[in-house]
Formats: structure tokens, C-alpha cells, sequence
């Protein structure tokens, strides 16, 4: 009895434990969304304060006041997130289905072909993408950047660990009844990948949404720009940008994402976990 | 008469499975493959927009090997990968484990929100508070440092701590990924096995060690495997707190490519420095593969 | 004194030309024209307003504006435009600065523009000054828009309480440092809770330091390094003490050190005419300094300049709109939007623009004893060396004396490296 309460005790210090430093997880952003209800030269004030004094809204407003489009460049930001996430998921599941259920010549050498793609750093191919563009008239057009995050070596590799984890005799079942191999995928495995999908959903549109380097590189009118560059307007040419109206932008940009999450975080916390389990 | 209709079958099978993987590799050929082939390509030349280009054979990795900065930015980047991944993985797995239990709902769903939040929200977005947080005179953890009468930390401006700073934001960022693939893993462990050790009187340690672990290392592997290939590649984390700085101190390959790309204009000694960093990581994914199939319990 | 009324008069002279020139018709000419220019906020305002205008009297003219907002630094806006040349995208007009000037003459990217300023004589308005800085082999590539020069910026008020008279015309380095040391605060347990000074952590705030000992980390022609001159380690280890020794700097390289200032807990900065306007939304009651002495007041300009693609399809639209964009209305509304000081004399002649800091007029009083900031063709690696050598020491991460040498060596090296590929 005894022993059983001081694990009791042991139990519930680890959960103080935890809720502590989840707090301290959560510090930055608080510090983050209480700046952008306060004055600039408050920013730094000492001891920092990481609630909101008030609910002045003036630094929102004058994000949307500033000559930076915001809503349009939020608006960019939406449409090549939502366009990057389906695209995704039609291609990563295509393939995934093909590596992990199909048996074609050289399928193997495929696969790994492709997993190679998670070893280049964008650094690495942004320049060659730059130059095509050009030549096509994608750049400075988000479309460009939808168009080259249509597909990821992560999403199929994760896929395909998640489908080859799911029984196959009802797709056995189905061949033997003549079923075509579409209608297999469609039908029948589709419809058992949902918590996967939502974990792939949610990590491209984050990706997409935070894309920060691709974008610089190709987009320079401020119309065609996405989140993570209007940012760097408002901090203006040497930082004369006003640090407020920065965190006003940046808590606005947070938002959907936060949101999102809270929304899907079941699907795809049980998604995320099947990336990694049994190869 | 069966063997035709197996062929058929057979034939029938791999259509599908080139049109299916189609669309997938032809965009990756296009976005991936084929800049990384110009990039080999160009790291055999110097090329100027005015100038031209020259074939220079192996002259761009020779500057490199001769860089006598080279040692330490190769030494930085292995440095931060080891303990990055190492904390990563750990803070991870130690997490898993102690929130791998029944809890009240709205107790969960806070874990959730402060441990995984930090991955999705970019680094861009939390740049200046991380920056504020580390200053040395204005910082906010050497204000409570000193409130403490504890003496202030140079947390980014001495080589003795900004690595670690960098690490501490990076395990901060990423590390609530791997915690969310390990409880996932360490729910598979089966439950009657656990029971058992426990009955016998197996301790907690004793339980993880001979149950556990084995049981959950090919997930564990994985983390480790796809935890090494970010972190080589890491760039953000210290753009952001150090920019690689003070002096070369927590320079990594990545941020020097960058420096030379853009400042040198010199594109294709940029290209020879990515090169270098595509064979590290594969030398080392190659590594934790082979070593992987001795460790790792199946 | 003389050069000076000559100026003035000049100046004079050619806003009386603008007034007096009839309205321009509207012109009926079509096509369509890029520019690209870069910055913030600001900086867009400013260019938005102006293309309006332009389009006022080419109805027809439709102008893309493209912005690089420079957080790569002047290296990274370089290779952007390298690039849009590799690819046939160059725009026809570009806005860009003194420290891309000589990458860009020395690949034939820009028109040659003497003609086009002879023939205008509104840019008498624009002071020589800046129209010598921008000269290469003999010609001019770019017109100055704007610019910028270090200059101390103070708060009145902490000079005030602490009982202290302004900064003189003439202050030396010692009665700086001796100044600073009156200015900084420290709490019972000896932590500063108020700094006299911030030890500026970027290459063009650090020049003035150089320059008023009267050398630089490369030499005058911009063609070596010049670190081991001992004038060079004397200004190193001047500012060393200041952090150090006197103690009346935080360490460099932090962030949101501006804020700092606006919150008064750093009592002089050096900053151009950017931090104008964040002072006065602060309620900063601040003012502007001279660079103090030690062989002289010498200070760095860094300034934006107009340019004209060598690649454009409509040089004479391209030159229209380059007169628009460095306009009198332009030139006011970028003053008194803060941010630069106009490169037309009158346009800092304003009230607006003299209405803050009180010592506004100081900004031209100086321009005769600024130096442009070193932008050799490698300024972007020039950049990087001496400041990972600088912080280094100033963080006593390395001796000074093992900073120079190694910087020297770095130096030394790219530019041997940048020889190869500009002769």
C-alpha cells in the first residue's frame, strides 16, 4: 500500500514536471503575441511580461494599413499552402500505393532513387529551379511555388511505411474479384490511410505556409509574395521596421496554423507516429 | 493457361505501377534530380554571368581542402549534428516515456499543443524572441539569471556557450516530432509482457532496458537516421541566433555554402561546397544503415 | 564656405526651374517598364507614390515594381541581379547601393549616364559630392538618390539628468569615452542598467571609428587589405576598452539593440537617419552628434543610386521614370518619410525635414567630411571577414593582435581571388 502511494507521489511529480515545461515551450510564442499589443519601445523592457496588457489592436491595424499588401500576400500564402497540400496527397498516396503494394521491375531502385531526395537542401537546387523558371514564366508567380512542392520524398516515404503496416487480404480479395488496381487503391486503400493523410496534410501545409527560402529566391513583387517575406518589409532595411507591427504580422501568421492544429491534432498525431513504425 | 494468366496479371500490375508512380518522379526529377545534376556539374567549373565559364577540373574542391577554415566548419557541423540528434532523440524518448500514461483529457491536449507546436511554426516567426531570450545585456535569461544572484551567461557571444545555445532551441524546435513517433512506439510495446517483467519484479530500468528498448529500437533508429539527415543540413537555427558567429564558432557546411554562394558570387565553388555536404550525409546515412542491421534488434 | 553658397545658390537656382516649367502634357507613348528597387515599408511607399505620379503623365506606361527587402545583405541582392541577367529577367530600372556599384560597372550591367545628367540640370540640386562617389573608370553608371551617414545619435534627456553638456563640434575620443563612462548607470549589485555607448556590430556603423583615426581595414583604392596598420589596432582596441575596460558598452552583436535606445537604456548610438522616425513615434527626445575626433570628424556615407540596365528595351521611358523616381515631390516625401536623407539639397531643407532631430541640418554640414563606405567588388566578403574578426574580438574570443593577422590573411586571399576576375 505504502509503496503503491509514493508512486502515486512519483506519478504525479512528473506530471507537475511536464505541465511546467510545457509552459516554458509555450514562453516564446506567449512573449511573441503579448508584443504585439504593446508599444515598441516597451519590447525590451525588463522584467519581460508575457501576457497582452491590453486588447489594443492598433499594431493589427497597422500591419493592414502599412504599403505592404497584406491580405493579398496572406491570401498568396493560403492558396500555395491548400494548393501544395492536395497535390501532395494525390501524388505521395499514387506512389506510395505503387512502392508498397505493386510489384513492377525496378521498383526498388526507384524508391530509393527517391528517398535520396531528402538529403539536398533546398541551397542546393534553388538556382537551376530559378533559371527554368525563368525560362517559363513562373517566377514571381506563387503558382511556381506550388508547382515545385506538388510532390515530397518525406510524404511518400511515410505513406508507404504507414500502408505497408495495413492488412492486404482485402485488397487480395478484391484482385481475385477482378477488381482493377484503381479502383483497389481507391476503394479500399484510400479510405484506411485517412489519419496518415491528415499527419501528411498538416506537415505540408505548415511547410509550405513557413517556406521561407524558395520564396525569396523566386518572387521579388510584393504582390506575388507569401507570409514569410512580407516579414521582412515590415522589419524594414536595417531593422527600421517597428518591432510591434512585426509581431502583429508574425501572430497573424501563426494563427491558422494554430488552429489548424488544434482541429486535426488527433488524426494527426496518430498519423505522424506511423511514419516511423515498422519499416 | 495459368502461367499466361500470371504474366498477364504480372504485365497489368506493373502498368499500374509506373502510372502511378509517374506523376510523383517526374516532378521530382524536374525539381530535385536534375538541379542536383547541374549542381555536380557546376562544381567542376567557375562561372561568371560576364566572365563565362571555365571547366576547372577539381580546383573548387582543392580551395576548399586548403580552406583552413574548412576543419573547424566541418568540426561544427559533425559537432551539432552529434548532439543535436543525440538530444533530440533522447528529450524525445524521455518525454514519451513519461507521458505515456493515462491523464485527464484537457491534460493531454495541452502536452500535445506545447510540445508539437514548436515544429509547425516556422523559425522565422520566433527568431527575434529566441535572440531576445539569449541576450547577453538585455536577454531575458540572464535577467532571471541575475535576480538569482547568479552571474550572467554569454549565451551567444563566447564559443564556449553558443553552440549549446543553439542546441538548446534546435531540441526546442524539433523534438516534440520525435516524441509524438515515439509514444506511438512505445504504445506497441504489448502490454502482457510488461505485466510480466513486473510481477517477476523486474525493475523499472531493468524492465525498459531488456522490454522496452528492444522493442522500440527500429523506430528509434529511424529517428536517428532521419534526426542526422536535418540536422547536417541545419541552417536556420543558427542563421538565426548566431549567424555563425563569434567567428567561426558555430559555422556549419550549410551556412558557408550560403555565405559563398551569395557573397563570393562565386557559383561554382558554392556548388563543390554542396556537393561535399551531400556525400557527408550520405557517408554517415550509410553508416547508421550498416551499423543499424548489427544494433538493432528486429 | 564659398563651395558651399555656390551650392546653395545652384540649388536654388534649379527649383526655380521646376516651378517655372510648364506643366508637362500627357504623354500618349505605351509600353511597359520593370523596376526593381529594395527596402522596406518605407522604401515602397515612397516608390509606389512616385510611379503614380509617373503614370500621371504616361497613362499608358505600366510599371512593375519588384523589392528586395536586403535581409541577405548587399551580397545576396547582387547575385539576385546576376541571376536576372543569367535568365533574360533583368528589369530596366534598378535602385540599389554604393556597395553593389563597382560589381555591377565592372560587368557592363548599366548604362553610361553622363549624357543623361548633362542634359537635365535639375541634378545641380543633387549635391557633387555624391555624383564623385558614384564614378567608375571615368564614368557615371548611376544617379545618387538618397543616403546615409553614421553620426552619433543621443538622448537629451539622459545628457540632462546626468548633468552633462551636449556633444561639441569638436569632441575627441577621450572626451567621448569619458562622456560615456558619466552616462552609464549601474544598480547596487553592479549590473549596468543604463549604457553611455553601443559599440555598433555592423561594418558600415564600425567605419566611422576607422575613419576618424584616419584608416580603414582595406586601403584607400579598395584593392587590399589594410589591417596591420597600427592606426588600425589602436581603433580596435579603443573600442575594446569602451566595452571592457570602461565598461560602458554591451558586448556586440545583439539584438534589438535600437530599442534599447528608444527605451533609454543606452544613452548614444551610432545610427544614420533611418532611426529617425522610430525615435519620434518613441517619443525620443534626441539629437545628432558629429562623429568624435581623433585625427578628424570623419565620418562613412552610404547612399542608394539609380540605374538604367545596359539590357533595356526603352531607355528613353527608362530615364523618364528615373526623373520621377528622384523627383522633388519624390525626393520630400522620402525625406520627411524618414529613413535616408535626399540626395536633392532641397528637399532636407524642408521644415519637415528639419522639424527633427533639432540638429538636422547637420546631416549636409557633414557630407563634406564623410567617406563612401569601402565597396570593393568583393565588399560582400570584405564584410563578412571583418566582422567575424571583429566580434570575435571584441568578444575576447581572440587577441586583437591574432584578429588582425588572420583577418589580414582572409583578406589578403579574396582579394587576390577578386584580381583574378576584374583585370
Amino acid at each position: 500500500m505504502e509503496k503503491k502511494s509514493s508512486l502515486v507521489w512519483i506519478d504525479r511529480g512528473i506530471v507537475a514536471v511536464l505541465v511546467l515545461m510545457g509552459i516554458m515551450m509555450l514562453l516564446p510564442f506567449m512573449w511573441l503575441f503579448s508584443m504585439s499589443f504593446r508599444p515598441a519601445a516597451e519590447a525590451y523592457r525588463m522584467p519581460p511580461s508575457f501576457l497582452p496588457p491590453t486588447l489594443d489592436l492598433a499594431n493589427y491595424q497597422a500591419v493592414l494599413d502599412s504599403s505592404v499588401p497584406f491580405l493579398r500576400i496572406y491570401w498568396n500564402s493560403l492558396v500555395v499552402a491548400v494548393l501544395s497540400t492536395i497535390g501532395q496527397l494525390i501524388t505521395c498516396t499514387l506512389a506510395a500505393f505503387a512502392y508498397a503494394r505493386l510489384r513492377f521491375p525496378g521498383r526498388d531502385g526507384l524508391f530509393f532513387v527517391m528517398l535520396f531526395g531528402l538529403m539536398f537542401p533546398a541551397q542546393v537546387t534553388i538556382l537551376p529551379i530559378y533559371l527554368g523558371y525563368a525560362q517559363v514564366g513562373l517566377l514571381n508567380n506563387p503558382l511556381g511555388l506550388v508547382l515545385m512542392g506538388l510532390t515530397s520524398s518525406f510524404g511518400i516515404f511515410m505513406l508507404r511505411q504507414f500502408m505497408r503496416s495495413q492488412p492486404k487480404e482485402l485488397e487480395e480479395a478484391a484482385l481475385m474479384d477482378g477488381a482493377g488496381y484503381w479502383k483497389i487503391f481507391w476503394r479500399i486503400s484510400l479510405p484506411q490511410l485517412k489519419p496518415a493523410l491528415s499527419a501528411l496534410a498538416i506537415i505540408t501545409f505548415t511547410g509550405a505556409w513557413n517556406a521561407y527560402f524558395q520564396p525569396r529566391a523566386l518572387i521579388e513583387s510584393q504582390d506575388a509574395m507569401t507570409l514569410p517575406l512580407a516579414m521582412d518589409l515590415l522589419r524594414g532595411y536595417l531593422g527600421q521596421g517597428n518591432i510591434s507591427i512585426v509581431m502583429a504580422a508574425m501572430s497573424m501568421a501563426i494563427l491558422p496554423v494554430v488552429l489548424l492544429f488544434l482541429v486535426a491534432q488527433k488524426m494527426v498525431i496518430q498519423g505522424v507516429t506511423f511514419s516511423g513504425i515498422r519499416g | 493457361m495459368a502461367r499466361h494468366y500470371r504474366s498477364d496479371l504480372y504485365k497489368a500490375q506493373a502498368r499500374a505501377g509506373y502510372l502511378f508512380v509517374l506523376p510523383s518522379f517526374l516532378l521530382y526529377a524536374v525539381f530535385v534530380l536534375a538541379p542536383v545534376v547541374v549542381t555536380i556539374i557546376l562544381s567542376f567549373a567557375y562561372y561568371d554571368i560576364s566572365f563565362g565559364f571555365f571547366w576547372v577540373g577539381l580546383e573548387n574542391y582543392q580551395r576548399f581542402f586548403s580552406e583552413p577554415r574548412a576543419l573547424t566548419i566541418f568540426g561544427n557541423t559533425l559537432r551539432f549534428a552529434f548532439l543535436a540528434v543525440t538530444f533530440n532523440v533522447a528529450v524525445g524518448l524521455i518525454l514519451a516515456l513519461a507521458l505515456n500514461r493515462a491523464m485527464p483529457a484537457p491534460l493531454l491536449y495541452f502536452f500535445r499543443l506545447a510540445f508539437f507546436l514548436p515544429v509547425i511554426i516556422a523559425a522565422a516567426f520566433v527568431s527575434v524572441v529566441w535572440s531576445y531570450f539569449y541576450s547577453f545585456d538585455f536577454g531575458v535569461i540572464n535577467y532571471y539569471l541575475s535576480t538569482l544572484g547568479l552571474p550572467r551567461i554569454p549565451w551567444l557571444s563566447s564559443s564556449q556557450f553558443a553552440m549549446t545555445s543553439i542546441i538548446i532551441m534546435d531540441v526546442w524546435k524539433n523534438t516534440g516530432f520525435f516524441m509524438i513517433i515515439l509514444i506511438a512506439a512505445l504504445q506497441g510495446v504489448p502490454r502482457p509482457i510488461l505485466d510480466a517483467a513486473r510481477m517477476d519484479g523486474a525493475s523499472p530500468w531493468r524492465t525498459f532496458s531488456r522490454i522496452t528498448l528492444p522493442y522500440i529500437s527500429p523506430v528509434l533508429f529511424f529517428c536517428v537516421v532521419f534526426a542526422s539527415i536535418g540536422a547536417l543540413q541545419v541552417f536556420e537555427s543558427i542563421v538565426i541566433l548566431t549567424g555563425g558567429g563569434p567567428g567561426d564558432a558555430t559555422r556549419s557546411l550549410s551556412i558557408y555554402l550560403v555565405d559563398e554562394a551569395f557573397s563570393g558570387f562565386e557559383l561554382g565553388y558554392a556548388a563543390s561546397v554542396s556537393v561535399i555536404m551531400m556525400v557527408l550525409i550520405l557517408i554517415i546515412t550509410i553508416i547508421q544503415l550498416v551499423g543499424s542491421r548489427r544494433l538493432v534488434t528486429h | 564656405m564659398l563651395r558651399r553658397t555656390l551650392l546653395t545658390l545652384l540649388a536654388g537656382a534649379s527649383i526655380a526651374a521646376v516651378v517655372t516649367a510648364p506643366a508637362l502634357a500627357q504623354s500618349d507613348e505605351t509600353g511597359s517598364l520593370r523596376l526593381m528597387t529594395f527596402g522596406g515599408d518605407a522604401q515602397l511607399k515612397a516608390t509606389q507614390d512616385a510611379v503614380a505620379r509617373f503614370n500621371e503623365k504616361y497613362p499608358n506606361v505600366t510599371v512593375e515594381v519588384g523589392i528586395d527587402s536586403v535581409s541577405g545583405g548587399w551580397g545576396d541582392f547582387v547575385s539576385r541581379v546576376l541571376q536576372q541577367y543569367n535568365a533574360g529577367q533583368q528589369y530596366d530600372v534598378y535602385h540599389t547601393a554604393v556597395e553593389t556599384l563597382q560589381s555591377f560597372a565592372a560587368r557592363d550591367m548599366f548604362l553610361p549616364l553622363d549624357d543623361f545628367i548633362a542634359a537635365n540640370d535639375t541634378f545641380a540640386d543633387f549635391d557633387q559630392r555624391l555624383f564623385e562617389l558614384t564614378e567608375y573608370k571615368g564614368s557615371t553608371y548611376f544617379i545618387p538618390s538618397t543616403w546615409n551617414n553614421i553620426m552619433v545619435n543621443y538622448n537629451r534627456a539622459l545628457f540632462e539628468e546626468a548633468g552633462i553638456e551636449f556633444p561639441s563640434r569638436e569632441w575627441t575620443w577621450e572626451e567621448f569615452a569619458d562622456i560615456a563612462q558619466q552616462l552609464t548607470v549601474r544598480d547596487a549589485g553592479g549590473n549596468v542598467t543604463q549604457f553611455g555607448y553601443e559599440v555598433p556590430s555592423f561594418f558600415f556603423g564600425l567605419m566611422p571609428w576607422f575613419f576618424s583615426n584616419g584608416t580603414s581595414p582595406i586601403t584607400e583604392d579598395w584593392t587590399a587589405s589594410n589591417m596591420t596598420d597600427p592606426k588600425v589596432k589602436e581603433t580596435l582596441e579603443y573600442l575594446y576598452d569602451l566595452i571592457h575596460e570602461y565598461k560602458v558598452s554591451p558586448v556586440p552583436g545583439q539584438e534589438g539593440i535600437e530599442n534599447q535606445f528608444f527605451a533609454g537604456q543606452i544613452a548614444m548610438i551610432s545610427r544614420g537617419h533611418w532611426i529617425v522616425q522610430n525615435a519620434i513615434s518613441s517619443e525620443l527626445d534626441m539629437d545628432v552628434a558629429v562623429q568624435p575626433a581623433r585625427e578628424s570628424h570623419n565620418t562613412v556615407i552610404g547612399f542608394g543610386a539609380y540605374g538604367i540596365s545596359s539590357k533595356t528595351a526603352s531607355p528613353e521611358l527608362a530615364e523618364a521614370l528615373v526623373l520621377e523616381l528622384l523627383s522633388p515631390e519624390t525626393q520630400q516625401a522620402e525625406g520627411e518619410l524618414g529613413g535616408a536623407v535626399p540626395g536633392r539639397r532641397s528637399a532636407a531643407e524642408t521644415e519637415g525635414f528639419l522639424a527633427f532631430p533639432p540638429s538636422a541640418a547637420l546631416y549636409y554640414e557633414t557630407l563634406p567630411d564623410t567617406q563612401a563606405v569601402p565597396s570593393p567588388a568583393n565588399f560582400q566578403e570584405v564584410d563578412q571577414i571583418v566582422m567575424r574578426y571583429f566580434t570575435a574580438m571584441m568578444t575576447g574570443e581572440i587577441s586583437i593582435d591574432d584578429g588582425i593577422a588572420q583577418a589580414d590573411q582572409e583578406l589578403t586571399r579574396s582579394f587576390q581571388r577578386i584580381a583574378r576576375i576584374t583585370q
